[in-house]
């Protein structure tokens, strides 16, 4: 398996999400048009 | 963004707020630093909000696109500033940073995005506030952080195909600042390079030699000395703005100019 940065990023969020209810992302580029940080069908996105 | 995160990270929640483009940040300046940065010190509520920066130059990214932000948020009390600069500390200190009471500034490089490759994500890290020897050596001490990490590390392979040892520290958070593991390489060195990829007037890297400069001045053997992007607005064009960052090369250059005095 190999992880990117980017991924990396990605992954940290999503267990984030999953983890702590107190935490929510929102932002300019929550679904991934720029930095490509979320996936389609990501949690934020949900 | 910010002040809704505000609002409701002292009601007890968790917000990441995610800034596209570090350099837009700048329109949220009141309320990270004046607001997010106070708000502990002046009601005794924590303000546990993490401002994620896309930081950094690429490519054709441009002056609005590409600049980092770490040293003017490392300015202001009341933040902590992380630079991650591996894949492992992508991710660990994101996980931290949301655990932090207090409000985060967490600068992510661009560049790094899809240059850096790990097998595997590790379940813990270091902890936040502490640097890394990113790679031991006896002559030089270069310190670095984020993207030029990588740069610093090139430049201290080529300069072992010369014979000489670079030890290059990381600093992973550039506030707070690992004073004690910069004084400690510095002391096995006896040189420093301090090496950032923000305007030079100011800034981490000036922090850092202020520090060596007050706190370590009998460790050193020549005066310390810095690199960093030129003192310009960031280029559009791939080739100026490969000459306004700093390069390997470059780093190169400057150090066998410590290593000669």
């Amino acid at each position: 398996m190999s992880i990117t940065y980017l991924e990396a990023i990605r992954e940290a969020q999503a267990k984030l999400l999953r983890d702590d209810k107190r935490i929510f992302i929102y932002g300019q580029d929550v679904g991934g048009k720029r930095q490509r940080v979320w996936p389609k069908n990501s949690p934020a996105e949900s | 963004m910010v002040g809704t995160a505000i609002g409701a990270a002292m009601e007890g929640m968790r917000p990441i707020v995610e800034m596209q483009f570090a350099d837009f940040s700048s329109t949220a300046l009141n309320q990270i630093l004046n607001n997010a940065g106070t708000i502990f010190w002046r009601t005794g509520i924590s303000c546990p909000i993490t401002v994620r920066l896309p930081s950094g130059g690429t490519k054709g990214s441009g002056p609005f696109h590409s600049q980092s932000m770490e040293a003017l948020y490392s300015h202001y009390p009341g933040l902590i500033v992380m630079t991650p600069a591996t894949v492992e500390d992508a991710y660990t200190m994101l996980i931290e940073a949301v655990a932090i009471d207090d409000p985060v500034i967490y600068c992510e490089h661009k560049y790094l995005y899809y240059h850096l490759k790990a097998d595997h994500l590790p379940n813990e890290g270091l902890p936040v506030g502490q640097a890394r020897i990113a790679r031991v050596g006896r002559d030089l001490t270069i310190v670095s952080y984020s993207a030029m990490l990588h740069e610093s590390l090139t430049a201290a392979e080529k300069l072992a195909g010369e014979g000489l040892e670079v030890e290059v520290v990381d600093l992973r958070s550039v506030k707070p600042l690992d004073t004690a593991t910069v004084l400690a390489s510095v002391a096995r060195t006896g040189r420093l390079l301090a090496v950032g990829e923000s305007f030079p007037w100011g800034g981490v890297t000036a922090e850092v030699i202020a520090r060596v400069a007050a706190e370590g001045f009998h460790l050193l053997d020549a005066a310390p000395a810095r690199v960093n992007a030129r003192d310009t607005p960031i280029p559009y064009h791939p080739n100026l703005w490969s000459a306004h960052r700093p390069s390997s090369d470059a780093i190169v250059a400057k150090a066998r100019q410590l290593l000669r005095e």
